[in-house]
């Protein structure tokens, strides 16, 4: 359904952890172009069993509401999601609109 | 200064307006640009996505900061929602209200603008601290 170019500008990348928490590693931009396929992702993550998700964004240069909705529902789905070095920006954006508790936000 | 330019009703418009206000507004501190590119980000996105046309974006250096505006062709006066902190939808006009200093919509009978504005130090030449400090206290 995506076309051509929808999620070009994002990059993600899974792991799995030996403690089962799977690690996405996210390079790029997030928004409601490439949404998308960071939830499939995730969602492929928490299918096949990882109660935690962990999101390494340090290479994310850009995430605006359409990523959180995703972070939101893999929040909600997995039970435990961990944000790992989001810049100075999307730390704002979590802290602003009161997300802090649904995510642990980690330097 | 204003610079404007108008944007198809395709969801790959709201990178190319993010892009545009990076470029528009390369000399500001980081954090106001990034603050500005997040809230672009979300008003460009509901012109394309909810109210799905193509829309017009206007970024103007003004003596107490940048004004951005979005017009589209959508109906209706969209107003911000305050979802619960597990729903996952719902905040761009949100966030937009949260993280700009003001805010507000404007209708014609055709159109539909959000407006924002964020203080910036002003552009162009340097003022002494003193005379710049005197200018700006209310």
């Amino acid at each position: 359904m995506a076309g051509l170019g929808d999620g070009a500008s994002l990059s993600v990348s899974t792991r799995v952890r030996r403690d089962g928490a799977a690690v996405l590693t996210l390079a790029g931009e997030l928004d409601s172009a490439s949404a998308a396929k960071l939830g499939a992702a995730a969602r492929a993550a928490v299918t096949s069993g990882s109660a935690r998700v962990v999101f390494e964004l340090a290479g994310l240069r850009f995430m605006d509401s359409a990523g959180l909705a995703v972070l939101i529902t893999t929040a909600r789905d997995a039970g435990h999601v961990e944000l790992r070095d989001p810049s100075p920006i999307v730390r704002r954006l979590i802290e602003a609109t009161g997300l802090t508790s649904v995510f642990e936000v980690l330097p | 200064m204003k610079s404007s330019r108008e944007f198809p009703a395709d969801v790959r418009s709201v990178k190319a307006a993010r892009r545009f206000v990076r470029d528009t507004l390369g000399d500001l501190p980081p954090a106001t640009a990034d603050a500005i590119e997040l809230l672009v980000s979300e008003l460009a996105t509901n012109s394309v996505k909810h109210a799905a046309t193509a829309f017009e974006l206007s970024v103007e250096r003004q003596p107490r900061g940048v004004l951005v505006e979005v017009t589209d062709s959508g109906p209706g006066r969209p107003a911000p929602r305050h979802p619960g902190p597990t729903d996952p939808t719902g905040r761009g006009l949100r966030i937009v209200e949260l993280m700009s200093d003001g805010w507000g919509i404007r209708r014609t009978d055709r159109t539909k603008t959000v407006w924002f504005l964020m203080r910036a130090a002003p552009a162009g030449p340097p003022h002494p601290p003193g005379r710049r400090a005197a200018q700006r206290g209310r």
